[in-house]
């Protein structure tokens, strides 16, 4: 407060307040001069004063009586009065009159220094009273300021004492909590929330302040009649003096919908990671701004290698531009679904795969980028070659035999040809190749048939020494024609099992078939019969270009042919072992093979005995089943 | 007396071939795969090379290339004899340089129309 203290002189006298007044001047003061004891009430009404100068002896109004009255305003009650009189040592009547709030005397005539002193004493005295009063002026505005901010402030906010029992609670807070303040006041907060509102909030709250500055919590609150609310409460201890927690001081924030949103995000985040297709996003600068496992698994780059980077570390030779085409679409929101390209792998392997590429809308609506779930078809392409070489060589293999059918009976049928044994030869080629029509046609067949029902064999009781025996005379004309020659090898005897005697017939006839195939050069085949107690092993050699390690895998599959096969143009139309193995399976049997690239192929097919068809719970008695 | 070779993996149609062409006045030669044929040729200077396609060691487009970008061969007739019967198959016979292509099954009486053509346009 700076304003300058002000005095009032009061005085009927105008000669002896204008001594006063000079008297007073050198103090630098606001003198306000009355002339009577009504002037001076009315001077106390319109403002304050630090001391009031008061003539004793004035008429109609004396100055007893004037301080009377002055001391009857509240405003005014406390404002020290300095008496001027001239009953000078009446010590009785200034007694009475400290009484009425007199707080000094000066008699007449006065000394100016004397009465300059002590007006100063009730000057400083009133300016330390006024500072005093603004500052507690001030100290209430602002506790007024915090509680408004407190009461209106959008979040939760409470204390408590040291002992955990709320001292505070706003409005806010008991909106989110649904607990009334008198409710709350001078509970224990880690009750409050306790076991009949099924939160437990901890013993964190009660543990000592050193264990815990802020403790910042998620829980949830039941509430009547709707989902239970999620709240978040943070919370800072307030330290004492003596070092330990004076309680505490905190927020509770309702984030239900920050909750729901979180978890349904978090629930699409892992969709997206579980899925088995490549799912990442770009930027339209086309920066990589997303990258899921299946990505991690389709191109070999984790999450961390890939995002930030340019998508044009994916595309192989020749494809640099199609990133940006696509994108362009998608700018204009088109949505491009299965796309079939090429992306290049980490390890620098090109991968087939189909694209769906769709925009990624901002919130106003506008393109920021896209998105693209990518697929490996590279099985799907693998599968449509496979398909692709299989017709083309099964028409080869269909073409050739009735090539031969078609060119010799033209000639037979020419009268020009009446030489018999050419006719005669002629007639063999048809034969033979009629034969090898009509096995190729049956394994197609088969092979359709197994497409679509299970296998059905006719099982009784097998000689197998007898159907390899046919089998082999079978060959063995074909074995002459090109260079080959067909040894059985058999214990001398029967050897009796259950199986389908065509269907084993088939079987071995097929392996009997590729061996001389695969042996261009000629050479001998053998076929072993090994009778063991469990299964009787039926073994087919050649010495012919034998099999790469690496086509073992898949050498039985249907539709596979081996690379040497294919590399040399040996036709063959990768029908023969899946044909052979859905036979050996169909018995309870197994096959297997040992080959090395130029060392010839041991093939073996092992058909349980009956005595262990028994212990397997086969059936050992001629029946007809069926077999997956 | 006019030389053919045949180059053929299939004995029955390697066979035929050969008939037909000895009866109508050839000396023919015939070989059972790609490499064996084209071996051959550089010995006898045929003039005419009949091709299978799909044979083992070569292939018929592979001999038929071969004989294309060779100094002494390159202007024999070669006529592709094949099961090989798509479009496509044809187009890449033609453009490994084969004067004529013949879809299998033929007629061995066409064929011998066919060789004599190749020859005469040779002429």
């Amino acid at each position: 407060m700076s304003e300058t203290p002000r005095v009032l002189i009061v005085d009927d006298d105008d000669g002896k307040r204008l001594a006063l007044a000079a008297a007073l001047k050198p103090l630098g003061l606001s003198l306000v001069e009355a002339n009577s004891g009504f002037d001076a009430l009315r001077q106390v009404m319109m403002q304050d004063f630090a001391v009031i100068l008061l003539d004793v002896c004035m008429p109609t109004m004396n100055g007893f009586e004037t301080a009377a009255l002055i001391r009857q305003r509240t405003q005014s009650e406390m404002t020290p009065i300095i008496f001027l009189t001239v009953f000078e040592g009446d010590d009785a009547l200034g007694a009475d009159h400290y009484s009425e709030g007199a707080v000094d005397f000066i008699v007449a005539p006065f000394d100016p220094k004397e009465i300059r002193a002590k007006v100063t004493v009730f000057a400083n005295l009133h300016a330390k009273a006024a500072a005093l009063a603004a500052h507690s002026r001030e100290v209430q505005t602002s506790a007024d300021q915090l509680r408004l901010l407190t009461d209106a402030a959008p979040i939760g906010i409470f204390q408590t004492d040291a002992a955990n029992r709320y001292v505070y609670t706003n409005p806010r807070w008991s909106q989110i909590t649904g607990i009334a303040p008198e409710d709350a006041a001078g509970k224990p907060w880690e009750g409050l929330f306790g076991p009949d509102r099924g939160v437990d909030i901890g013993a964190e709250v009660t543990k000592g302040p050193e264990s815990r500055p802020e403790l910042s919590q998620h829980l949830e609150i039941p509430c009547h009649g709707s989902a239970p609310r999620v709240v978040l409460v943070t919370a800072a201890s307030i330290p004492a003096t003596d070092g330990g927690r004076a309680g505490w001081v905190g927020t509770v924030a309702d984030v239900t919908a920050e909750a729901e949103a979180e978890a349904a995000s978090s629930h699409f985040r892992a969709v997206i990671e579980s899925s088995h297709d490549a799912i990442i996003s770009k930027d339209l600068n086309e920066v990589i701004t997303s990258w899921n496992a299946g990505a991690e698994r389709l191109y070999g780059y984790t999450a961390a290698e890939a995002v930030g980077e340019l998508t044009a570390m994916l595309m192989p030779p020749g494809h640099d531009d199609e990133s940006s085409e696509l994108l362009s679409r998608v700018r204009l929101g088109e949505l491009v679904d299965d796309y079939e390209t090429m992306r290049k792998r980490k390890d620098g392997q090109v991968v087939d795969v189909s694209l769906t590429t769709s925009p990624i809308l901002g919130p106003q609506g506008d393109v920021v980028g896209a998105s693209i779930i990518a697929r490996d078809i590279s099985d799907r392409r693998k599968a449509e070659q496979l398909k692709d070489e299989f017709l083309a060589m099964v028409s080869h293999e269909l073409r050739t035999p009735l090539s031969s059918i078609v060119a010799h009976t033209e000639l037979l049928l020419d009268e020009e040809l009446v030489d018999t044994d050419i006719r005669r030869n002629f007639m063999e080629v048809i034969d033979r190749n009629s034969v090898r029509l009509e096995r190729l046609v049956g394994d197609l067949l088969f092979v359709a048939q197994l497409e679509s029902a299970n296998l059905s064999l006719s099982m009784t009781n097998v000689d197998i020494v007898e159907v390899a025996t046919e089998a082999v005379e079978a060959m063995s004309v074909r074995a002459l024609q090109s260079g080959n020659e067909v040894r059985l090898v058999a214990p001398l005897g029967k050897i009796m099992l259950t199986g389908d005697p065509g269907r084993l017939g088939q079987a071995i006839d097929n392996l009997i078939s590729n061996a001389i195939k695969y042996s261009p050069d000629g050479g001998i085949v053998t076929v072993r019969i090994l009778p063991a107690d469990d299964e009787c092993t039926i073994e087919i050699e050649d010495h012919g270009i034998g099999i790469a390690t690496d086509d073992h895998e898949h050498l039985f599959d249907r539709f596979f042919r081996g690379s040497t096969a294919v590399n040399l143009h040996i036709p063959g139309v990768g029908l023969g072992l899946s044909i052979v193995k859905r036979i050996v399976d169909g018995h309870g049997g197994r096959v297997g093979v040992h080959s090395g690239p130029g060392h010839g192929a041991i093939f073996t097919l092992a058909i349980p005995t009956d005595d262990f068809r028994l212990r397997l719970g086969l059936p050992s008695s001629p029946s007809h089943q069926e077999a997956s | 007396l006019s030389i053919a070779l045949v180059v053929d993996d299939d004995p029955d149609i390697g066979g035929v071939i050969v008939f037909m062409l000895e009866r109508a006045g050839f000396e023919v030669h015939l070989e059972p795969d790609g490499e064996a044929g084209l071996a051959v040729a550089f010995d006898i200077h045929p003039d005419v090379v009949l091709l299978d396609w799909m044979m083992p060691h070569m292939s018929g487009v592979e001999v038929c290339r071969a004989l294309r970008s060779s100094a002494e061969l390159s202007s024999t007739a070669v006529i592709m004899l094949t099961a090989k019967a798509q479009e496509s198959d044809v187009q890449q016979g033609y453009s490994a340089g084969a004067d004529d292509y013949i879809v299998k099954p033929f007629s061995p009486r066409d064929l011998v129309g066919r060789v004599e053509t190749v020859l005469a346009r040779q002429r």
